[in-house]
């Protein structure tokens, strides 16, 4: 297996007595890169995305990714609120992760049941050299099992692989400035993961760089402008922060009134690499126009190298690919797919393991696996014609679960598939609201309390309003039919 | 060395792991997440420079229709852009469908013009799974399927039930 990255996600609540916090940590969440929001900005149509997000999407299609309303990035809006939730929550996120799972221990070691949260525990900390934020599984089944692994110093700072990444993720082990509780001193610098020298939090990319080459003599120079200082969200000092002026924004401009020449001109003006042909120059200083104004919005603005850095990595992937690659690779005409099948087997076996496995536990029903493997594979001897009779074994599996428990995969294809992925829901939280909407709750047994008092007309009105959220939410959302395209 | 492309995939791929879909799966392909760039913290530049990132996907036909069962194998394609390009998917098992042409590609609204980026590698798969059971015949790309489909079910569930026997010999 590859090696895997880890990542903090809202599913982490799932395996925990604290799942119900799995939806709260969803909304704190951009529906389009999926981390916690960095620099929220609200559209017109109200949807909130990070900075960087959005008017990158905006650029490229003119429409909000949740609604597909047209919207101009001009028109955005910062959301401080939601900032300040994302900030708040994302401080305490690592102790209540904690919390929730020694919780889980406790009931476990009553149950005296050992399966997949202990893995997921573990799985969550960071290596103990932590040079990188980032730890494997392997290297997570390598260390001593846990079970009372002493509150490990975790590795005091860790640095994220990319500026556009959220400045809040993995933040338990970051910004010093909103943690209070940490050995750390709360001096606003931060410690290279190699050398343990302080310095700037927005010199620490490239010093890490030299850093690691070898060459940690170099100085750590001076010459950027100070990092700004942050107060901690929800203090009259954060409120009062003179955001950064809305006339260092860039604007766009029309490419097509522009010669080759006059372009490459501009993107000379701005400091910005100008060879490559007109579409290039185009796209780049597209990207560029959105890391600066993206920069512009946020609370906590880097220097003009870093931006450059950014621009570089956009040049070395996007930058670099050209716009028509979509037949080359698997979705070329010429792609082999049976054979490439056979070079998979184990792959996909694993996969159609995994689906399986999934499928049972939604129906409630244990699947029996041996060692590991797939449930019995057709035997090829087996000349039965009759569909239904080549896997008896699952048949009988999906009888039972069709018999015991009404929702089913099937009742699950119908409610889910539409929301999933799209809504900062999870499947447990839909199944949440479809109860309550089914089965009379706390809030009916209110409005019959309020029917009694003279209120009679408003009863009714009291409890479609309770489902209204919901329902305008989805009515938001993209389009959840998913007919077949015409082209 | 990250991007929001790739940060977005291995977000998308812990989504996978800890909380599926039910009937859908999916990895990346081994070899090639890794050598999608020099893993040298330090280096900035792509040694490899592979356009694609890609995933192997399996979909369990959902239960009560034809592809009740079915293990039909994905490979989806993902390029830098994503998520706001949606990703290349074809099927690699055979199929027989109104919306799957015989090269395995899908003709899917939401990845083509309704693609949203908001939508991951999980949304994707639950509704290329959903539409195993609702096929949309007004713009076949198999159109003997199509006309199967609505003439003449019970040859259509056949030939399906052809291919879910297939899936399970791969």
């Amino acid at each position: 297996m590859p090696e895997q990255y880890e990542f903090a996600d809202s599913t982490d609540w799932l395996p925990t007595p604290l799942a119900a916090l799995a939806p709260l940590e969803s909304s704190l969440r951009c529906q389009v890169c999926k981390d916690f929001f960095t620099t929220p900005m609200m559209t017109s149509c109200s949807h909130t995305f990070c900075s960087l997000c959005i008017r990158r999407y905006l650029s490229q299609e003119g429409r909000c990714p949740a609604c597909r309303e047209p919207d101009q990035e001009v028109k955005l809006r910062r959301n401080w609120v939601l900032e300040e939730l994302v900030a708040n929550f994302t401080v305490s996120r690592k102790r209540l992760l904690d919390f929730a799972r020694s919780g889980m221990e406790s009931l476990e070691e009553d149950a005296t049941e050992t399966q997949r949260p202990k893995k997921r525990r573990k799985v969550e900390q960071s290596t103990p050299n932590g040079t990188e934020r980032r730890s494997t599984r392997s290297q997570s089944k390598k260390m001593p099992s846990s079970t009372n692994q002493p509150s490990l110093p975790s590795t005091p700072e860790v640095i994220e692989d990319s500026e556009e990444g959220s400045v809040y993720e993995d933040v338990e082990s970051q910004s010093a400035h909103f943690t209070n509780g940490t050995k750390e001193p709360d001096d606003g610098l931060v410690a290279c993961p190699c050398c343990h020298r302080r310095m700037k939090e927005n010199l620490i990319n490239s010093h890490l760089d030299k850093c690691i080459s070898g060459n940690s003599h170099t100085p750590v120079d001076d010459t950027f402008s100070p990092a700004p200082q942050i107060a901690p969200p929800g203090t009259i000092a954060y409120a009062q922060v003179k955001r950064s002026k809305q006339n260092d924004r860039l604007p766009f401009i029309n490419y097509s009134l522009l010669t080759d020449n006059a372009l490459r001109k501009k993107l000379r003006d701005l400091g910005i690499p100008s060879h490559g042909s007109k579409d290039l120059m185009r796209r780049r200083h597209t990207e560029w126009v959105n890391l600066w104004n993206a920069n512009c919005d946020s609370t906590n603005p880097v220097t003009k190298r870093q931006l450059l850095q950014e621009l570089k990595v956009w040049e070395d992937t996007l930058g670099r690919q050209s716009e028509k690659t979509g037949t080359s690779g698997f979705m070329a005409k010429d792609f082999d797919s049976g054979n490439y099948v056979k070079n998979q087997k184990s792959n996909f076996d694993d996969l159609i393991r995994q689906a399986r496995q999934k499928r049972a536990l939604a129906s409630n029903i244990p699947v029996q696996i041996v060692n590991g493997e797939t449930p019995e594979p057709p035997q090829p001897e087996n000349t039965i014609s009759d569909h239904e009779l080549r896997r008896p074994d699952l048949l009988h599996l999906q009888n039972e679960a069709l018999l015991s428990k009404p929702k089913s995969d099937a009742d699950e294809m119908t409610v889910l598939p539409p929301t999933r992925g799209l809504l900062p829901t999870t499947q447990m939280e839909t199944n949440k609201k479809i109860e309550q909407q089914t089965y009379p709750g706390p809030t009916s047994s209110i409005s019959t309390h309020l029917s009694s008092k003279n209120m009679a007309s408003q009863s009714s009105a009291g409890t479609a309003s309770d489902q209204a959220p919901l329902q305008s939410y989805m009515g938001d959302l993209p389009e959840p039919s998913f007919s077949a395209y015409a082209p | 060395m990250s991007t929001s492309a790739r940060r977005r995939l291995m977000r998308d791929f812990k989504r996978m792991q800890t909380d599926p879909p039910a009937g859908v799966s999916a990895s990346p392909i081994a070899d090639n997440v890794m050598t999608w760039y020099d893993d040298r913290p330090e280096s900035r530049v792509p040694t490899h420079p592979i356009p694609f990132h890609y995933q192997n996907a399996v979909i369990i036909g959902p239960a009560d229709t034809p592809f009740e069962d079915g293990t039909f194998r994905l490979v989806m394609q993902f390029e830098e852009a994503y998520p706001n390009k949606p990703p290349g998917v074809k099927f690699v098992s055979q199929m027989f469908h109104p919306n799957v042409y015989g090269t395995g590609e899908l003709c899917l609204d939401i990845l083509q013009n309704r693609w949203s980026p908001t939508y991951d590698v999980a949304a994707i798969l639950t509704s290329i799974q959903s539409l195993l059971n609702d096929p949309n015949t007004s713009s076949p790309a198999n159109v003997e399927a199509s006309n199967l489909y609505k003439d003449n079910r019970k040859e259509y569930t056949k030939r399906v039930r052809e291919t879910v026997e297939k899936s399970w010999e791969d």
